[in-house]
C-alpha cells in the first residue's frame, strides 16, 4: 500500500530514465515516491510513462515530457511547468549524461550535499578541495519569491582540480539554483570559456524515501577532454559523496532545526531545510 | 533491554583497537563509533556526528583528535569539538558535542556502558574477574541471541573449554575432566578435575561465573593449591537481538612466545567454537588443533 | 607505453592502476564507456576481450585481461627486486592460492556493490553472505599472519596477492558489506595504504597522512 503523500513531494517533475538510456528494447520497471512506473518508448519514439500497482496493472497514465536529455514526469499536478534551463541552447556546450547511480538515502540529503562548499576539501581531496585552504567565505542563500525558487550566490572556493579540462587549481566561483526542492543545478567557473560557467545538475528519483537513483548530467565548454574523461571524472567524484550519503544518520534529512548543528558555512543547507518545512515536504524528511 | 544498558558490555578486544584507528561496534542495537588518539584510552562515542550526522567510526584519527570524514570536524577525547575546518578561525562553541558512552579497558577487553556515566566499572564482576596480564585471543561473531548462545556456551560447550585450557602452550599443569555439573545458583558451576596420574582428592575446580546481563560473560578457572590459576574468558556482545558477538581472551605466561602461541592456539580454538555455534545439531566435540 | 583500458569506479581497473602506481611505473589508460554505455560489451571492445570485461592491458603485442594475470605479467616483468611476486616454488604457490581467491571468492563483494551503485540485476542478499563468508577466511587467516610476523596475505611482504585481494575488500561498503566484524582486515588494509606509491579510488577511505597542512602564503 501506498501512502499517502504530500502535495510538495507529489507535484515536483521528477526524472526517471535518461532519453539515450529509454530505448524501445529497453523499458524502465523502475519506482517513484515509493510506487511502481513503467516507462517505455513505442518503436516510433513515443515516450509512455505509467503508474502501476504492487501487481503490475495499469493504475494510469502519468504526463510525460523528454527534455535536457531526460524523461520526466510527475505523480501530481505541478503548478509550475518544468524550470527552463536556457544553457542547453548556448552554442559550443557539451552535454554528459552520466547514467543512474543509486544511493541509499533521502533526496534531501542528497540535494544538501550538493550545495555543500565545505565538505570539498575532506571528500574530494586533491580535486574539489584541499586542506589546508578549507574556509568557506560568506555567501548568499536566498529564497526567490517571484520564481519560488532557491538560489544560493557569491561562492567561491580554491580547488586543485576544478573540473575535468583543468590544467591546475584555481579560485573557482560558484552559484547554485535549486529550482524544486528534489533537483539541484550549479555553475562554476568555466576552465574552457574566460568569463563563462560550466553546469552541473543532480535529479534525485526517489524510489523510496530514503533509497534513491540519482541523474545527474554537466553542461561544459571543454573541447580538450574525451566524453569518457568527462563522464568518468563525474562518475568519480559522485562515487566519493555516495559512500558519505550513505553514512549520514538519520537517512532522511532532519527539518527540526536543532537536530543537528549548521555552522555559518552552512547557509545553503539552513535555507533549503526551512524551504522544505514551509513547503510542506514530508517525503524523505524527519 | 532498558536495564543491561546500565551494564559494562564487551565490545572489542583492546589490541583490535589499534592506535590511531577507528572503528564500528554495534550494542544493544546501538551505532557506537570507537577509536583511539595515538596516545590514549579508547573512546566510545554515538556514531553520528552533531554536525551533518556522518557516521564517526568513519572518520580519520588525527593525533589524539577524531577528525569526521565529511566536513573535518575535529574533536578531543572528551568529545569536544575544537576545530571547524569552514571557519579557521573560529573557536567552537562547548556546546558542539558527542554524546559519548562510559569505556574501560581490562583483561584484554573493551567494556562500554551505554547508559549512566563512565563510573562504576570497578564495581563489576568484569574488573573484579579480570586480571591485569590478559592476553585478548581472537572474537567470533555468530548469528543468534546472546541468551541462547550463553546457554549453549554453559551447557554443552563447558568441559570442552576447559580442557582447551588445560591443551594449551605452556599451561602450568594438565589435567583431565572427571565431572562436571551446574551450581545451584545457575551462575556457578564446577568441575572436577584431577592432575593425569594423581589421586582424585588433587582435583581442582573450575567454574564460571555469570553476571549481568545474565551470563554476558564466562569464566573457566583451573587451578590447585600449589600452582597459579589458568583462565580463559568468554565476554558476550549482545549486538542485536539476532546477532552476538564472543570475545575471547586468556591469560599471559609471561613469555612472549608462549603468549604467541597461545594466541594462535586459542585463535583456532574459537574458530573451532564459532562452526559449532553455527552449527547447533552438531556436538562440540572440545578441541583438537590441528597443525 | 603501457595502456591500461580502464574504468574508473572498477575496482579491478583499480587493482592495476594501484600496482602501477606502486611500482612507479608510467602507463596511460583509455577510458572506456562501462557505464552507462556498455561498451565493453559492443565489439570493439569484445575484439580486445571476448569476455566482455575491464580491466584489459596492451604492452607492446601483448594483450591481457583478468586483472589477476595482468599482476603477474606486471611484476614479472617491472619489479627488478622480484619481492612482488617471489620466486621460491612455495611462496608463489601461495601467491597463486590467494590471486584466485581475489579473482573469485571476493568477486562476490564486488558484484554486490554492482548491484547496489549500478543496479545489476543480481541475489544481492546471497552475494553479500558469500562475501561475508569470504571475509571471514580473509579476517582469521591474516589474524594467523600478524601472529606469525608475516602480516601480508600471501607471507613476510606485500605481494600481488594483497593487490589482487584490496579493493573489492576496501570498497566494500559500497556493496553494503560493513567490515566492523573483521578488525585483522583492517588492520591489513590499513598497512596497505601506507605502502609508498599507494593511490586510492572513489569510495576508499584513507587514513591522515600525519602531514599538518599548512597554508600557502599569500
Ligand atoms: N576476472 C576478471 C573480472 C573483472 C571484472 O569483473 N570486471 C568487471 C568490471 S569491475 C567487468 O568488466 N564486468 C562486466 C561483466 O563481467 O559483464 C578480473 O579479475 O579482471
Ligand atoms: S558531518 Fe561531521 S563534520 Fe560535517
Ligand atoms: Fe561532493
Amino acid at each position: 500500500m501506498s501512502k499517502d503523500l504530500e502535495p510538495a513531494a507529489l507535484d515536483q517533475w521528477y526524472v526517471i530514465e535518461s532519453s539515450e538510456d529509454l530505448r524501445s528494447d529497453q523499458p524502465r520497471r523502475t519506482r517513484l515516491l515509493g510506487r511502481p512506473i513503467l516507462g517505455e518508448r513505442s518503436a516510433s519514439g513515443t515516450v509512455t510513462i505509467e503508474e502501476r500497482t504492487e501487481e503490475g496493472e495499469t493504475l494510469r497514465k502519468l504526463p510525460c515530457l523528454e527534455r535536457y536529455g531526460y524523461v520526466w514526469t510527475t505523480l501530481g499536478a505541478p503548478v509550475k511547468p518544468l524550470f527552463d534551463m536556457p544553457e542547453f541552447e548556448e552554442d559550443g556546450r557539451r552535454l554528459v549524461v552520466c547514467g543512474v547511480l543509486t544511493v541509499r538515502t533521502s533526496p534531501g540529503r542528497i540535494v544538501e550535499n550538493f550545495l555543500d562548499l565545505s565538505h570539498f576539501p575532506f571528500v574530494h581531496t586533491d580535486i574539489l578541495g584541499a586542506e589546508p585552504m578549507t574556509e568557506v567565505t560568506p555567501y548568499k542563500a536566498k529564497l526567490d519569491e517571484s520564481s519560488g525558487e532557491l538560489w544560493v550566490t557569491e561562492c567561491g572556493f580554491y580547488q586543485p582540480q576544478a573540473m575535468a579540462a583543468s590544467s591546475g587549481a584555481a579560485q573557482v566561483d560558484y552559484l547554485y539554483r535549486v529550482p524544486q526542492p528534489y533537483a539541484a543545478v550549479l555553475y562554476k567557473s568555466s576552465p574552457g570559456k574566460a568569463g563563462a560557467f560550466d553546469l552541473i545538475g543532480i535529479f534525485p528519483q526517489p524510489l523510496e524515501e530514503t533509497l534513491c537513483d540519482v541523474h545527474c548530467f554537466m553542461l561544459v565548454y571543454d573541447d580538450v577532454s574525451s566524453y569518457e574523461g568527462m563522464l568518468q571524472w563525474q562518475q568519480g567524484i559522485f562515487l566519493q559523496d555516495r559512500i558519505i550519503l550513505e553514512n549520514q544518520r538519520p537517512a532522511r534529512l532532519p527539518l527540526d532545526p536543532k537536530a543537528e548543528l549548521p555552522s555559518r558555512a552552512d547557509t545553503s543547507a539552513i535555507q533549503y531545510r526551512r524551504w522544505l518545512k514551509n513547503l510542506g515536504v514530508e517525503f524523505g524528511v524527519a | 533491554m532498558s536495564e543491561t544498558r546500565q551494564d559494562w558490555h564487551a565490545v572489542a578486544g583492546m589490541s583490535d583497537l589499534p592506535a590511531g584507528t577507528a572503528r564500528a561496534v554495534t550494542l544493544l542495537g546501538e551505532d557506537i563509533a570507537l577509536w583511539r588518539g595515538e596516545s590514549g584510552s579508547a573512546q566510545a562515542w554515538r556514531n553520528q556526528c552533531p554536525h551533518r550526522g556522518m557516521r564517526l567510526s568513519f572518520g580519520q584519527v588525527r593525533g589524539d583528535r577524531l577528525s569526521c570524514r565529511y566536513h573535518g570536524w575535529q574533536f578531543d577525547t572528551a568529545a569536544q569539538c575544537k576545530f571547524m575546518p569552514a571557519h579557521r578561525k573560529i573557536s567552537p562553541p562547548a556546546s558542539v558535542c558527542v554524546p559519548s558512552y562510559g569505556c574501560r579497558e581490562s583483561g584484554g577487553l573493551i567494556w562500554i556502558r551505554l547508559a549512566g556515566d563512565g563510573d562504576g566499572f570497578e564495581d563489576t564482576a568484569a574488573a573484579g574477574d579480570t586480571q591485569a596480564d590478559a592476553l585478548f585471543c581472537k572474537s567470533i561473531f555468530v548469528d543468534g541471541s546472546l541468551e541462547t548462545l550463553a546457554d549453549r556456551l554453559v551447557g554443552a560447550y563447558f568441559p570442552p573449554a576447559s580442557r582447551a585450557l588445560e591443551a594449551m602452550p605452556g599451561a602450568g599443569f594438565e589435567g583431565e575432566v572427571l565431572d562436571h555439573g551446574r551450581g545451584a545458583d545457575e551462575s556457578h558451576a564446577v568441575v572436577a578435575w584431577r592432575r593425569r596420574g594423581r589421586e582424585p582428592e588433587e582435583a581442582f575446580s573450575t567454574s564460571y561465573h555469570g553476571m549481568r546481563p545474565a551470563r554476558s560473560v564466562i569464566r573457566v578457572v583451573a587451578k590447585t593449591e600449589d600452582e597459579p590459576p589458568e583462565a580463559l574468558m568468554l565476554a558476550l556482545q549482545a549486538m542485536t537481538e539476532r546477532r552476538t558477538g564472543v570475545h575471547l581472551a586468556t591469560q599471559s605466561s609471561g613469555n612472549d612466545e608462549t603468549d604467541r602461541q597461545r594466541r594462535l592456539y586459542f585463535g583456532r580454538w574459537a574458530r573451532r567454537l564459532r562452526w559449532f555455534l553455527e552449527h547447533p545439531e552438531a556436538p562440540f566435540d572440545g578441541f583438537r588443533p590441528w597443525t | 607505453m603501457i595502456r591500461l583500458y580502464d574504468f574508473v569506479l572498477s575496482g579491478s581497473c583499480y587493482k592495476v592502476r594501484l600496482f602501477l602506481s606502486l611500482l612507479g611505473q608510467d602507463y596511460e589508460t583509455v577510458p572506456v564507456g562501462f557505464y552507462p554505455a556498455k561498451e565493453h560489451k559492443k565489439p570493439d571492445f569484445l575484439q580486445l576481450n571476448p569476455l566482455g570485461q575491464l580491466p584489459v592491458l596492451r604492452d607492446g603485442d601483448l594483450v591481457l585481461r583478468d586483472a589477476q594475470a595482468i599482476l603477474v605479467y606486471l611484476a614479472s616483468k617491472y619489479d627488478p627486486s622480484g619481492s612482488w611476486y617471489p620466486d621460491d616454488a612455495a611462496a608463489r604457490g601461495r601467491v597463486a592460492m590467494w590471486l584466485s581467491f581475489a579473482g573469485g571468492e571476493l568477486m562476490t563483494a564486488s558484484a554486490a556493490r554492482l548491484h547496489d551503485v549500478l543496479n545489476y540485476p543480481f541475489d544481492v542478499a546471497s552475494l553479500r553472505e558469500q562475501a561475508r563468508q569470504a571475509f571471514v577466511v580473509l579476517d582469521d587467516h591474516l589474524a594467523e599472519q600478524e601472529l606469525r610476523d608475516c602480516p601480508w596475505v600471501a607471507g613476510p611482504e606485500p605481494t600481488v596477492a594483497d593487490i589482487a585481494c584490496f579493493p573489492y575488500v576496501a570498497l566494500s561498503n559500497d556493496g553494503g558489506i560493513a567490515r566492523d566484524e573483521y578488525p585483522a582486515i583492517e588492520r591489513w588494509l590499513a598497512r596497505v595504504m601506507v605502502l609508498p606509491g599507494f593511490i586510492d579510488m572513489p569510495g576508499i577511505l584513507t587514513p591522515w597522512s600525519g602531514e599538518a597542512a599548512e597554508e600557502p602564503a599569500a
